[in-house]
């Protein structure tokens, strides 16, 4: 499972490293909900080409760690080092980050 | 007019290059972003052949950024311009490749704010005081 996330911690953590505003990092927030959604539809469509989905987890690891969501960074980097991947475990992961990504965009329309 | 240094992000991440921005907000430069070799090369002709400084992310989606920098050290108007290389920290072949191409740093996943700064002082000089 993707680890659940205290989004209002996570804002104000960016807003005091980078000394910019809420909406700065609300902005911030939207392109990675963004990305996340474009990465999702790719993962999907190439669930049976493993070698396509690497650089789409590799990405989205690098983009989850820099936005100190550590964990789920970690969790995504395990599954592209797993060497048996199967289609199950993916639509799982899938399915996860699809929720984390819901609860990101509820925190954003909120 | 005052000098602005020019920084080219080399990044397919729209993420990583918003934040990438967000870190730069206060220092004196004019950050810009390309996707990719082509478009740095483009970036590069159009400022005098020469760059103050160039963030390249090694794994970008459809190109390495390995070869990108081979290709910048290769060529003369390009060879000397600073080049800090984005990787992963577990992806130590990355860094080991980068130096043999003459990188002159890198950082990397996860890196904050000041990291960045203190990399780009170190190695480029730039006067990037906020």
């Amino acid at each position: 499972m993707i680890n659940l996330v205290n989004f209002d911690k996570l804002v104000e953590t960016h807003m005091e490293e980078l000394g910019v505003s809420k909406e700065d990092i609300l902005d911030l927030f939207q392109d990675f909900f963004s990305e996340l959604s474009e990465s999702l539809m790719e993962l999907r469509e190439n669930i049976d080409d493993k070698k396509a989905l690497d650089p789409i987890l590799h990405n989205l690891k690098g983009i989850l760690l820099n936005l100190k969501l550590e964990e789920q960074g970690e969790q995504v980097g395990h599954i592209y080092n797993l060497k048996d991947l199967s289609k199950e475990t993916l639509e799982l992961v899938i399915k996860d980050l699809a929720v984390f990504g819901g609860e990101l965009k509820d925190y954003l329309d909120k | 007019m005052a000098y602005s240094n020019k920084i080219i992000i080399v990044e397919d991440s729209k993420t990583i290059v918003k934040q990438i921005k967000l870190m730069l907000t206060h220092v004196n430069a004019t950050v810009l972003n390309v996707g990719g070799g082509f478009g740095l090369h483009k970036e590069i002709d159009s400022y005098g052949h020469t760059a103050d400084l160039i963030l390249l992310d090694v794994n970008l989606k459809h190109e390495s950024g390995l070869d990108i920098l081979k290709e910048l050290r290769e060529a003369e108007p390009y060879k000397n311009i600073p080049v800090i290389i984005i990787t992963e920290s577990r992806l130590k072949d990355n860094v080991i490749q980068a130096k043999k191409y003459k990188a002159n740093s890198y950082l990397t996943k996860p890196f904050t704010k000041q990291m960045l700064l203190d990399k780009i002082a170190s190695c480029t000089g730039l006067d990037i005081h906020e």
